[in-house]
């Protein structure tokens, strides 16, 4: 609710000043200069800027345009003529109704060895030097045998340290994550959900066992929030899901669910 | 008729000025806005004389010269460190029948421990016997030795010419009877300068004009006018016509 | 002077604009040179600086937001009150709780990505956390973009409510629409409310001040009310009401006696009688407007009695005016301060706040003590001045207008004024010294004839013995008692004196090379104490009282007597040069309480056994040898510190 509109109350009682439409025009006829100034000389980030709200300026107006256009053309209705298709073009509607069939098992066929397809089917190698961080240890530092891991992993709930004189990997605490964000790629929908556990690090056996978390890696994930159901009618509460992003630069897990 | 006035953005006027009864003396003041107010009011009927004189003066090079000289229709008492050319001067320029004295005192901020009228003066407990001898011969007063609600610098928390007086605001109504009947003047408690109970730096009074600061409210200069009975309003309409405001203003 | 003033809340940006600000301020900030040759606890360091950065930004300028609106339930109900009308109390609290929630999510995301930071390994993988990292917040952001977009609007709109102070004296005015409360309003303040001749004309609520009695009035018109139930009123309305309910004040309800606000009498009368509850424990006023078309004598019976239940209440007086022609406008206004002031008053007087000051309500009158008049001394000028009327006075030309005039050339003339002194005198130059004398000493012109006096006066006085002590009769025992008395004070004095002038221990002295160099002993001294003790000295002056010099060469042996002494260690033979005695030292350190011969010669065994005992022990080479063979043992520098001692681990 407005409170003391002092400046339409002012217009109310004094007017606007006298040049005040000349002024506007002039003003609006100033701008695109004004911008093409600004677009010349702007440096830097605020160049960046600029530029970006401009092109997306840009776009609106011409899609604007093209709608406007669009509305101007007729579209010529599509006659469809009366009586019985002459003999030369029945062939064609034959042909072209078989097409589709086919195209359609095609498709079929695609989908169902597509359920076994994982989304990211090649994944870059990671090398023992890039997932581990040797740790010195011993009273002078000279030994070696010990491992911190510095990609992210996912830790068990029941897992205890082993005694740190014996614990070759370590997994630092900051890097276990337990929760992911999944994808449903048919309901195009996004869940915040726990994993159950590492299915398989497509790099190295002993990744998958240490739990290593890297693009590519296929998850388990605890799906019972979703509410999905199987052929036989019971609660589905764990799937796979694969890995999409690189945990350790993005600090979250974001995966795609395997259906 | 009361006036509200500053010196110099400062509303404590009663430091830069002296006001009686024949003479008026203000500090000599960046500008001269301060003295022609003084100057206007004082006006003769004719273009250049004056009811009485208005003096610029300094008094040992201090413009404060309110709180440190004292003086009635009689005289003027200013403190040792006055020099000898101030001292010329203000004999110069105030007329011959007001008798000047320079007082050596211990306490000489003479204007803060000496409060008086044409008839009776009020003054610091700790003065000495001499100044209060010359006090008694040059202002021509009776003197009484006094506190006024246990504050013993007299002159800075009263404020009183032949018909009125106004005091600390802290004075109970006893000590007010008692001081009446010494000064045989009505008194009131009061403030000046929206609150400040340091009424001889707000407020500079004579028997028919008073000026105050810039800052005082309207309550307090219709007090001040009507117990110093500048209009033909009597002390009595403070209880009477003003009490409500008085008490819905200090509540 | 107002506790309420919302005018001082920072603006809102909205969502797009806030991001922007946080962010480019973090560009601004913190460094941004980084290479990723540099130490990786330093790459590190880099972007976990600017993450929290961001995260602290975003959180004090949340924060900022949050703390700059006022709390409802903080504030006096009138203005929770209105807010809630006006902006939706849930949505405004809504609002803010939102933003108290992004706060701590951001907060959370800084903390997390700052942990993941820290076990960045390169500068690749920092770039990209940081990345992320601010990237989340700002998303966070970009959603509160609607609660960000409402509070700004609510501010703005905040800031332009009238500053109502709700404790003070109030006067409001309330009536149907077009009933003539603004243009009451504009009569008596000059808050300059628009009239106009249709209904609604005042949409929101008006604030005016007054002045009566030397106070301050604050005067608010409201917006009109129409007859309706609580739950109908729209918007407009319910500002009016909520005035009305929670400003202890004085209301005036205005009525439209010609109804041509297009209203009738009864609806007017209805309405009164509805919203009367709101009226409880208030001084209420009814003033019947627009007596310019009807007076209330005119009406004719029917409207008569619609109003005669309102006319016969006694403890509402009914006052009628006419804003057009003026008549009756400052009865009402009087009337309304009037009973506002006496109802305050009386409050207060039932509160302890009055007894603090009943001493300044009282005037106190003198007693007469004595005959003596005291009049007021007003010149008979002054008297004569007030009777001039001020127009005829003609303009005095004042020292302000004279320093205007000249402008920089100004220059105070304090000798213009010395009416006494003849103008052509009166510019002289009086020096202040004559003749070595100063000129003020001399003002006065029998000021030697003063002085004489003073003196005679001063001789007599100490010829008739004005300042001999009193002779008092002193018994024997009374005088041996003062004599005593007398002695024992000399004394004192002397102590005390002589302990001042001897030197102080604290004192710094002055070393004795230093000291200039004094000959105490003189032969003339001498003599002289000699002769003060009646020794005859006489015939003496050849007699040597100087002591010859030693001869100072050593070895040779003294010319009176002996054989030449064994020549010993240049140290033993050495001679003090201004005494002649032989020089005395002290023994060496380790002949030192040895008596003789034998006990140093077992002392000198002893010690050999001990030094040997302890080369063997610490495998050193020889006496001086100080060798430590390991400065920092490993068991006193390694391991934790415990909380007791440092040295044993």
């Amino acid at each position: 609710m407005p409170q003391n509109e002092y400046m339409e109350r002012h217009r109310k009682l004094y007017g606007r000043r006298l040049d005040y439409e000349e002024r506007q025009r002039k003003k609006e006829a100033r701008a695109p200069k004004k911008r093409a100034k600004m677009a010349r000389e702007l440096r830097g980030m605020k160049a960046k800027l600029f530029q970006k709200q401009r092109r997306n300026e840009k776009i609106q107006m011409k899609r604007k345009i093209q709608a406007h256009e669009e509305k101007k053309v007729k579209k010529q209705a599509e006659k469809v003529e009366d009586g019985a298709l002459p003999t030369y073009l029945l062939d064609r509607g034959i042909q072209s109704s078989a097409k589709v069939l086919s195209n359609m098992i095609k498709q079929k066929r695609k989908e169902k060895t597509g359920k076994w397809d994982v989304p990211i089917p090649k994944v870059r190698a990671q090398s023992d030097a890039e997932v581990f961080k040797v740790l010195r240890s011993g009273k002078t530092k000279r030994k070696a045998w010990k491992r911190m891991v510095t990609k992210v992993t996912y830790v068990g709930e029941n897992f205890t340290r082993k005694p740190p004189k014996y614990e070759r990997f370590i997994r630092p605490m900051a890097l276990r994550f337990n929760k992911a964000h999944v994808t449903h790629p048919e309901l195009k929908a996004t869940f915040y959900l726990p994993i159950i556990g590492v299915k398989k690090n497509p790099n190295s056996a002993m990744y998958t066992s240490l739990g290593v978390i890297t693009k590519g890696t296929v998850i388990e994930v605890n799906i019972s929030e979703l509410g999905l159901v199987t052929q036989t009618g019971k609660v589905v509460w764990g799937k796979y899901a694969q890995v999409t992003n690189n945990p350790e630069n993005d600090g979250c897990i974001n995966a795609i669910l395997l259906v | 008729m009361a006036l509200r006035t500053e010196f110099e953005n400062s509303s404590d006027i009663g430091v830069f000025a002296i006001l009686t009864n024949s003479y008026c003396l203000t500090a000599i003041g960046g500008s001269e806005a301060f003295y022609s107010v003084f100057e206007s009011e004082f006006a003769g009927q004719d273009n250049n004389s004056s009811v009485i004189p208005v003096v610029h003066t300094s008094i040992g090079g201090c413009r404060i010269i309110g709180r440190l000289a004292v003086g009635n229709r009689h005289g003027l008492l200013v403190p040792s460190n006055t020099t000898d050319l101030e001292l010329q001067h203000i004999r110069n320029a105030l007329p011959d029948n007001v008798q000047i004295q320079r007082v050596e005192e211990r306490l000489s901020a003479l204007g803060n421990v000496i409060a008086c009228n044409d008839y009776v003066a009020l003054i610091h407990p700790d003065l000495d016997r001499e100044t209060e001898n010359i006090i008694k011969d040059v202002l021509k007063v009776e003197v009484y030795r006094q506190t006024i609600a246990g504050n013993s610098l007299v002159g800075a928390y009263s404020v009183f010419n032949n018909q009125g007086g106004v005091i600390h605001p802290k004075a109970t109504a006893q000590e007010l009877d008692e001081l009446s009947s010494l000064l045989q003047i009505p008194l009131v408690a009061g403030t000046v300068n929206r609150g400040s109970e340091l009424l001889a730096a707000g407020i500079v009074v004579n028997d028919w004009t008073a000026f105050c600061g810039i800052t005082t409210t309207s309550t307090e200069l219709s007090v001040i006018e009507s117990i110093f009975k500048l209009n033909s309003n009597q002390p009595s309409k403070i209880t009477s016509e003003l009490r409500a405001s008085l008490i819905e203003s200090m509540t | 002077m107002s506790l309420y003033n919302f005018k001082k809340i920072m603006v809102v940006p909205p969502a797009t604009s806030f991001i922007d600000i946080m962010l480019s301020r973090t560009q601004r900030k913190t460094p941004t040179v980084v290479h990723k040759h540099y130490k990786i606890s330093r790459i590190r360091a880099f972007y976990m600086r600017k993450v929290k950065y961001t995260q602290q930004n975003f959180h004090d300028r949340l924060s900022q937001i949050i703390q700059d609106f006022p709390k409802l339930d903080d504030i006096h109900p009138f203005y929770a009150d209105l807010i809630n009308v006006l902006f939706e109390k849930d949505h405004y609290k809504l609002a803010l709780g939102q933003l108290n929630m992004a706060r701590h999510l951001i907060d959370n995301v800084a903390k997390e990505y700052v942990r993941l930071l820290k076990y960045g390994d390169s500068l690749y993988r920092c770039k990209q956390l940081k990345k992320a990292a601010l990237g989340r917040m700002a998303t966070i952001i970009k959603r509160q973009k609607d609660n960000l977009a409402y509070l700004e609007t609510v501010r703005q709109h905040l800031s332009r409510l009238p500053t109502i102070d709700p404790y003070t004296r109030t006067i409001i005015l309330t009536g149907f629409p077009n009933v003539g409360k603004s243009s009451f309003m504009n009569k008596i303040t000059r808050a300059e409310v628009e009239v106009q001749p249709y209904a609604f004309t005042t949409k929101s609520l008006f604030v005016g001040h007054t002045d009566y009695k030397y106070l301050r009035w604050q005067v608010i018109d409201t917006p009109g009310l129409l007859d309706r139930s609580l739950e109908d009123r729209n918007v407009i309305e319910m500002q009016a009401i909520t005035a009305l309910a929670h400003l202890r004040a004085c209301v005036l309800y205005i009525m439209d006696i010609s109804e041509n606000c297009g209203h009738t009498l009864e609806e007017q009368v209805h309405l009164y009688e509805s919203i009367k509850p709101l009226f409880a424990n208030k001084p209420l006023m009814i003033v019947i407007n627009k007596v310019d078309i009807i007076k209330l004598d005119e009406l004719d019976e029917a409207r008569r009695n619609v109003l005669a239940n309102i006319l016969n209440d006694e403890n509402v007086p009914v006052i009628q005016m006419s804003t057009v022609s003026e008549e009756g406008v400052m009865e009402a206004k009087t009337e309304a301060c009037e009973r506002l002031l006496g109802f305050r008053v009386d409050h207060k007087m039932k509160t302890k706040k009055v007894e603090n000051i009943l001493n300044r309500l009282h005037v106190a009158m003198p007693e007469k003590r004595d005959t003596k008049e005291r009049p007021a001394f007003i010149p008979e000028s002054v008297m004569q001045k007030r009777e001039i009327d001020a127009a005829i006075r003609q303009k005095r030309k004042l020292e302000k207008d004279i320093e205007e005039e000249e402008g920089d050339d100004y220059i105070l003339d304090l000798k213009k004024h010395y009416v006494t002194i003849p103008e052509e005198e009166r510019y002289d130059i009086i020096p202040e010294f004559l003749d070595g004398h100063n000129i003020a000493d001399y003002i006065d012109p029998d000021i030697f004839e003063k002085l004489e006096e003073l003196e005679r006066e001063e001789g007599m006085r100490l010829e008739n013995g004005f300042y001999d002590p009193p002779k008092l009769n002193i018994d024997e025992t009374l005088q041996e008692i003062r004599d005593m008395a007398r002695q024992i004070r000399t004394k004192r004095f002397i102590l005390r004196d002589n302990k001042k002038l001897a030197p102080k221990a604290d004192k710094p002295k002055i070393p004795r090379h230093k000291l200039p160099h004094i000959r105490e002993r003189k032969v003339e001294n001498l003599k002289n104490t000699m002769e003060e003790l009646g020794v005859d000295m006489s015939g003496k002056d050849d007699a040597n009282f100087v002591k010859s010099q030693m001869s100072l060469r050593r070895g040779i042996a003294p010319a009176i007597g002996g054989s030449i002494q064994k020549k010993k260690d240049k140290e033993s033979s050495a001679i003090v040069k201004s005494t002649g005695q032989p020089l005395k030292r002290k023994a060496p350190k380790h002949e030192l309480g040895l008596s003789n011969v034998i006990t140093k010669k077992k002392a000198q065994v002893m010690a050999k056994h001990d030094i040997a005992k302890k080369l063997k022990k610490m495998c050193l080479k020889g006496e001086a040898d100080r060798f430590i063979g390991d400065l920092k043992p490993k068991h006193l520098f390694s391991g934790k510190r415990g909380s007791g001692k440092t040295d044993r681990r």
